[in-house]
């Protein structure tokens, strides 16, 4: 071994095989020496190389802190150099570690040593993990989402900044701390099974609760891998994605969804969605009812197949189409015909694959709508009057002959209560009240009532109300038809009150004969039984003379009631010929008192007459004359003996009415005792005064023939008062 | 026989005649002439009262302020209140059914006569009331009624 040693061929056989590269250089860097070994290290022979500066081959970037470090080592035993690059032969660039040996003391050598290595591959490895570290730090600490490792104990060992936005607690607060402490314990179990499933090899996504510090809770979706080390598994790496807005919306999705096919379902209108090749893709509940079939028959099946009448809806099918170029919904009627003909109302939309269908049968519908069409019809057209009333009572709409009858027209009556539209001062409260009780039980009224027009005409109707009941048996609507019956009852009402009158007649006739018969019998018997008497007397006895005057009395009896029948027959006949004209009542008046104060003789009296010097009647002068003369005359007659006569005559003006009240202080009588018997023929209510009873009888007869009534007040010892009404004034 | 009748009547003839027929009839009637109904109403309850009812009174009917139909249901109330019998006989010149039929209605007439009063008409009349009361007795002024 010795021997080898000393060979200077052994040493440079040495330097040429060796992996380093042994080289000498001054402390300019000129080579001295280079090892053989370059050649196989850098691709250049020793003898290139010797006399060149070092520095030379040196990367332009690395030179300075290669020379910098150099310098240094100059004063050191032996100096290590930062790596540096070095051109290879083929001008590549070679990684170099490299110690510098000082030596220059050493005779032998008289420089500086360097001991050179190829480090690229090396370098190049560590450049390759630092660049791998980087990539794996910058995803793990910059990663949006929250990135963690979990020690196979499951506690966190490392964290990003989101996860701590995510959990709400700071860094150090999860570092170190199991996971279960943050997983809601609904989904512990499921966290728990995960994290197993991964220490076992297998990467998982799951989606769980966590909960935030404050107890909020938030939707985590976390994908969870294992870290293995030279096949170990020893640790677990997790991304965590704050999903709760995402859940959010699902859910709102989910709920939007259940809501709109919930409304589907129970609409009673029939919906259903059909692809382009018009396949059903939905149908709902009230659709599969309607044809009669089950959800199952229906949806993926072809609308020929399922509803074989489909085949007859040109219309139907052609719109459809139609709606799937445009993208525009499409509404239309179509008839068809199954059964006994049906109208359907379709309404078209786009859909994302195909058309979405409403579907309604409105053939019921459209018959009722031509039944009220009709019935408009009858309503506007007939000549009763029709009202329809909402359900407070109030006029919704009124057919053209009750505008007619009572002047009122839709607009003007909208809105309005019949009642206080057509009531006036004679619409009778009663029937009023009855109507809407009626009304309030929901009950029909029939009845008659009295209405005014908008011109004030009074009409009479014949109102029948009929109250239109709602499922609950309320009423939602009244329908008020009348009759205008206003003729027919003035003609019944004359008719009325010409058989009261002709009643009355017949009674003041019945009256008249019964007491013309009594008091032509009454004279007549006189006479029978004085000529009796007469014939039984004999001519010497007082009586006899007394008697035969008596007879010549009871004739002369006879003879008045005989000319007071032609009095009062020939006022009736020549009522037929009575001459109306204007009288002047206030000089008519004084002409009767002219013809009756005579027979005061003188006494005194108070006589006014209330009466417009202009005012007439259109009467007979002579009858009202005659009439006046009596009443005057009785006044006259039964005046108070120890009064003096005060006579008052007013004329009172009415609506259609002239009334003329003669009013005096006299002795006046109790006409409870007679009542109206004072106006009948042979009636008297006096004793102790002249009369047959014929005075008030003729007045009451004379009045009757003018179409005029008396009436009369009185008390014993109050006087009398006699009311005159004329229907009419001129 | 007849010994006291009592003859109301509105009308002075009627009066005159109805006595002196009377008088014919039976020389010791004594008849009394009330042309005011309600004089011989007040006389006959005085006569009530005394015991002294007349033994007929001869009513007409249509006569002013008090009817003979007021007349009689006046006369009708006083002798149900004094439990007593008076007869009336209607002597008017209606010949009125009606009037006939009301009066009948009136337990206190016993005939209804139509004017002129005869003999056989007063004949009649004694002879029922001497039916329904027994024969008057002669002597005797009046009649006492239980």
């Amino acid at each position: 071994m010795d021997k080898t040693l000393q060979s200077p061929k052994f040493y440079l056989f040495l330097l040429e095989n060796s992996n380093d590269l042994i080289s000498i250089i001054d402390e300019q860097g000129n080579y001295q020496f280079v090892g053989g070994s370059v050649k196989a290290i850098l691709g250049y022979s020793p003898e290139e190389m010797v006399g060149n500066c070092a520095f030379g081959y040196i990367h332009e970037e690395d030179r300075d802190a290669t020379a910098g470090a150099l310098n240094n080592a100059l004063g050191e035993k032996l100096a290590s150099l930062p790596y540096f690059r070095f051109r290879h032969k083929t001008g590549e660039w070679r990684w170099m570690d490299c110690t510098v040996s000082n030596m220059v003391d050493n005779p032998f050598i008289r420089g500086y040593v360097t001991n050179t290595r190829d480090i690229t591959e090396k370098v190049e490895e560590e450049r390759r993990k630092l660049r791998a570290q980087a990539h794996y730090e910058s995803m793990f600490y910059n990663h949006p989402d929250a990135v963690f490792e979990l020690h196979s104990d499951g506690c966190f060992t490392k964290v990003n900044s989101s996860v701590s936005q995510v959990l709400g607690y700071e860094d150090s607060q999860i570092l170190g701390v199991h996971f279960s402490r943050f997983v809601h314990e609904q989904y512990l179990p499921l966290a728990m099974e995960a994290f197993v499933s991964t220490m076992q090899g297998n990467s998982r996504y799951l989606e769980l609760q966590a909960v935030r510090q404050g107890e909020e809770k938030v939707y985590l979706g976390i994908t969870i891998m294992p870290v293995i080390v030279e096949g170990e598994i020893v640790s677990i790496q997790g991304i965590a994605k704050d999903i709760t807005l995402q859940r959010k919306l699902e859910e709102v999705e989910r709920e939007q969804a259940e809501q709109l096919r919930n409304i589907m379902e129970s609409v009673p209108e029939s919906f259903f969605s059909l692809d382009q090749s018009w396949h059903f893709t939905y149908a709902n509940a009230h659709y599969a009812s309607y044809i009669g079939k089950s959800r199952q028959e229906i949806v993926g099946k072809c609308i020929k197949e399922v509803f074989p009448a489909a085949a007859d809806l040109s219309t139907f099918y052609s719109e459809c189409v139609k709606v799937l170029q445009t993208g525009l919904p499409s509404s239309f009627e179509e008839l068809i015909y199954y059964g006994d003909g049906r109208r359907l109302s379709f309404q078209v939309f786009p859909s994302r694959n195909g058309v979405s269908v409403n579907l309604v049968d409105v053939t019921e519908k459209a018959a009722e709508k031509n039944r009220l069409e009709k019935l408009a019809l009858v309503a506007s057209k007939t000549t009763t009057g029709v009202v329809m009333l909402d359900r407070f009572g109030r006029i919704e709409w009124v057919n053209s002959a009750f505008e007619e009858t009572t002047g009122y027209g839709l607009q003007e009556a909208y809105w309005q209560y019949p009642g206080d539209l057509l009531g006036g001062e004679e619409a009778e409260g009663l029937v009023q009240s009855k109507i809407r009780k009626k009304m309030a039980k929901g009950k029909p009224f029939k009845g008659e009532v009295v209405n005014y027009s908008k011109n004030g005409q009074q009409k009479r109707f014949k109102l029948e109300i009929i109250p239109v009941l709602g499922e609950d048996g309320q009423p939602v609507k009244y329908i008020s038809i009348r009759y205008d019956v206003t003729e027919i009852r003035q003609k019944e009402d004359q008719l009325l009150k010409i058989t009261r009158d002709l009643s009355e007649q017949i009674r003041n006739l019945q009256q008249f004969s019964y007491m013309v018969s009594h008091n032509l019998r009454a004279p007549a018997a006189n006479i029978q039984g004085l000529v009796a008497l007469i014939g039984a007397l004999s001519k010497d006895t007082p009586f006899f003379d007394e008697a035969v005057s008596k007879l010549a009395l009871a004739a002369g009896n006879l003879d008045v009631v005989i000319r007071d029948m032609n009095h009062i027959l020939s006022i009736r006949e020549r009522s037929s010929l009575l001459k109306t004209e204007a009288v002047n009542v206030l000089e008519v008046c004084e002409e009767a008192l002219s013809c009756v104060l005579p027979r005061l003789k003188g006494g005194g009296h108070t006589i006014s007459l209330n009466i417009n010097k202009n005012f007439t009647l259109s009467s007979n002068r002579v009858y009202l004359l005659e009439s006046l003369k009596q009443l005057f005359s009785n006044a006259v007659k039964f005046r108070q003996a120890d009064k003096e006569l005060m006579l008052e005559v007013n004329l009172i003006q009415m609506k259609g009415k002239t009334e003329l009240t003669i009013r005096d202080n006299g002795i006046g009588m109790d006409i409870s005792l007679g009542n109206k018997d004072i106006f009948q023929l042979y009636k008297r209510f006096h004793q102790g005064y002249e009369g047959r009873g014929v005075g008030l009888f003729l007045v009451r007869t004379y009045l009757e023939e003018l179409g005029a009534t008396i009436r009369v007040e009185s008390a014993p010892a109050q006087g009398t008062t006699f009311t005159l009404k004329f229907k009419c004034h001129a | 026989m007849l010994k006291k009748v009592y003859i109301v009547d509105d009308d002075p003839l009627s009066l005159f005649l109805a006595k002196n027929i009377l008088t014919l009839y039976n020389i010791n009637c004594k008849s009394s002439c009330y042309i005011d109904a309600n004089q011989a109403l007040d006389q006959l309850v005085e006569d009530a009262l005394t015991g002294d009812l007349p033994d007929l009174v001869l009513l007409d009917l249509n006569m002013p302020l008090m009817s003979g139909f007021e007349f009689l249901r006046r006369l009708g109330s006083v002798c149900r209140g004094l439990e007593m019998e008076c007869f009336v006989a209607i002597l008017t010149s209606s010949i009125d059914e009606e009037d006939k039929k009301r009066c009948a209605e009136s337990a206190l007439v016993i005939d209804f006569l139509e004017k002129p009063l005869t003999n056989s008409m007063l004949h009649t009349i004694t002879k029922a009331i001497t039916k329904k009361n027994g024969p008057l007795p002669d002597n005797v002024p009046g009649r006492e009624q239980i």
